[in-house]
């Protein structure tokens, strides 16, 4: 029997111990794989460890929401998680009420009880539900709040995204209402965070209806979890011969061939699906580009019975691989996205600036249409304070300027400027 | 058939046989790990049997902790070997070595479909009273590896 270092005892138990929204992922006689939140606000992720003289011996982890995403998904293993769990804690049930707990280092587990490394988490089946929760970590969502233009910029991009799988071809018998609801006071405002719950209603044009709204909601949970996990990875290969080789996106056909039937012309409707998520990516994309200078990360989660599974988490380092992957998917279907080695004037009237972080957008005109506008992402160079600048003297006038940068072309389109900051205005 | 001891303290109002799916089955082949090559009635223990605690107090779980897991064989069998393979690697101390094939006689118990339409076919068996070694018909016993 494993017996830890007793001075590692604990007398507070709270953070080990869960208290809410317990649920099995491994189940065979006993839990052998579990979850749950502790009375923090933590997500905890618990396993068997040995059942020796009377004692139920478990390792319980807390870890933050982006490495449980990870882990369900199975793009980490479970010795994967338990290195990177803030706490590690090995807990002794022995018929009391509450076990005794000890404080742990990953090094501490003795090899013959550490999980194999190359163990994941089962298949979890994101159950069917059209509940969905954003749910705002880090910044001004520490104190439960948020910027009122940021949060209504980012609803009307939230709902666009939840619409996006309707307009694929076969399901645009269905017209998706996406509607804000009302959360739970306690949940509203738990610990550290922000939150906004929304709900799909269905609506059906004409009464051909086959399947019930759970098949659907089945396919839109898959379909986001997809986005949020495996599409920054994929988008690159989706125009190649490799995609019939990506496993998750053939799963995903698969899934949407059982959910709409068979196609008379099966490649036609792999690049519809394929298209459509690259207007998902592009979504994505804008979302973190909207809430990444007031928050840590969102959260996106699929909720059943107040159960909130999370389906992935949108963050700088998700904004960065999304935007590296929709530039690739443009070089690949023939749009050459070539980025300028030399510094060029450009006229932009910046609408939008982070002060701190130095990101932003701007509009510039069109070089090839006069009724478009281009809108490329920007970043200023230098550590010198913005405020009273050009920079922000553009963004508070609506007054284009006059800036000297690198920009990042795809065919005649600037995608994005790395803008010289120039003392001079 | 009775099942007193399988409802012994269970908390008021709270009776497994009545859980949605829950039916005699007496046509259909099992399986179930077990620790050695020999059947013992220990290897159809249950959590609540063999002592350990069950902490999460409503009428579905501890009915599931009452309950011994089994696997309805159904062409099937890779996924429940993938199934104790996860159980080994993320719990090596968790492992049992052999499996058991069988059927279940008239009078052995119940058995409630737990599979959530999973490969695995998870079903928690429900024991009636007086249940022993001759309330199964092995046909199987053979090391995980050979199954």
């Amino acid at each position: 029997m494993w017996l830890p270092d007793k001075s590692k005892s604990l007398v507070k138990k709270d953070a080990a111990l869960i208290d809410r929204d317990y649920e099995d992922l491994l189940f065979l006689d006993f839990p052998i794989l579990f979850t749950g939140i502790n009375g923090l606000n933590d997500r905890i992720v618990g396993s068997f460890v040995e059942s020796q003289n009377g004692v139920e011996s478990y390792l319980h982890s807390v870890v933050d929401d982006k490495t449980y995403s990870k882990f369900i998904s199975r793009e980490i293993t479970y010795p994967q998680l338990l290195e990177k769990a803030y706490h590690l804690f090995l807990l002794h049930w022995t018929g009391e009420e509450t076990p005794s707990v000890f404080l742990l280092n990953y090094n501490d587990i003795p090899e013959s009880y550490k999980p194999d490394e190359s163990a994941l988490c089962p298949d979890i089946e994101v159950p069917p539900s059209f509940d969905y929760e954003a749910k705002f970590d880090g910044g001004l969502a520490d104190n439960h709040q948020a910027v009122p233009e940021t949060i209504s910029k980012f609803q009307n991009k939230f709902a666009g995204l939840l619409r996006t799988p309707f307009n694929l071809d076969p399901l645009s018998n269905l017209i998706p209402r996406v509607l804000l609801q009302a959360p739970d006071s306690s949940e509203a405002y738990a610990q550290g965070s922000l939150k906004i719950q929304y709900h799909i209603e269905l609506e059906e044009k004409s009464p051909t209806l086959f399947h019930a709204p759970d098949d659907y909601s089945r396919f839109v949970n898959n379909y986001i979890a997809y986005c949020l996990h495996n599409l920054s990875d994929d988008a690159p290969k989706l125009f190649e011969e490799q995609s019939y080789g990506l496993e998750n996106f053939s799963n995903l056909v698969k899934e949407y061939e059982e959910l709409v039937g068979p196609s008379k012309d099966p490649e036609q409707r792999r690049t519809e699906l394929k298209n459509n998520l690259i207007q998902v990516a592009r979504k994505l994309g804008d979302i973190t580009s909207i809430i990444q200078d007031e928050f840590k990360q969102l959260v996106v989660s699929s909720v059943r019975e107040s159960n909130a599974l999370p389906l992935g988490v949108l963050d700088e380092e998700f904004g960065q691989e999304i935007e590296e992957a929709l530039l690739e998917v443009e070089d690949k279907t023939g749009k050459k996205t070539i980025k300028e080695d030399d510094l060029n004037s450009y006229e932009i009237h910046i609408y939008d600036l982070n002060t701190d972080t130095r990101n932003g957008k701007g509009l510039m005109k069109h070089p090839t249409d006069s009724k478009k506008l281009m809108k490329p992402s920007i970043t200023i160079s230098g550590k010198e304070p913005l405020p009273q600048t050009k920079y922000t003297e553009s963004l508070h006038l609506d007054t284009f300027i006059e800036v000297r940068g690198r920009a990042t072309r795809t065919d005649d389109v600037i995608k994005h400027i790395d803008i010289e900051f120039e003392t001079e205005a | 058939m009775t099942f007193n001891d399988l409802h012994k303290d269970i908390e008021q109002g709270c009776n497994c046989i009545n859980q949605v799916g829950v039916s005699e089955n007496t046509e259909d082949s099992f399986a179930r790990s077990i620790k050695e090559a020999v059947l013992s009635i220990d290897d159809f223990k249950s959590y609540h049997e063999i002592g350990m605690v069950i902490r999460r107090k409503n009428c579905k779980d501890e009915c599931k902790y009452r309950g011994v897991s089994v696997s309805k064989l159904n062409d099937n069998t890779a996924a429940i070997k993938a199934k104790w393979q996860a159980v080994k690697l993320i719990a090596p101390q968790g492992t049992k070595r052999f499996v058991c094939t069988f059927r279940l006689k008239v009078g052995a118990g119940k058995v409630w479909d737990t599979s959530n339409n999973k490969a695995d076919a998870h079903h928690t068996l429900l024991k009636a009273d007086g249940f022993n070694l001759a309330s199964v018909e092995v046909k199987e016993i053979v090391p995980v590896a050979e199954f």
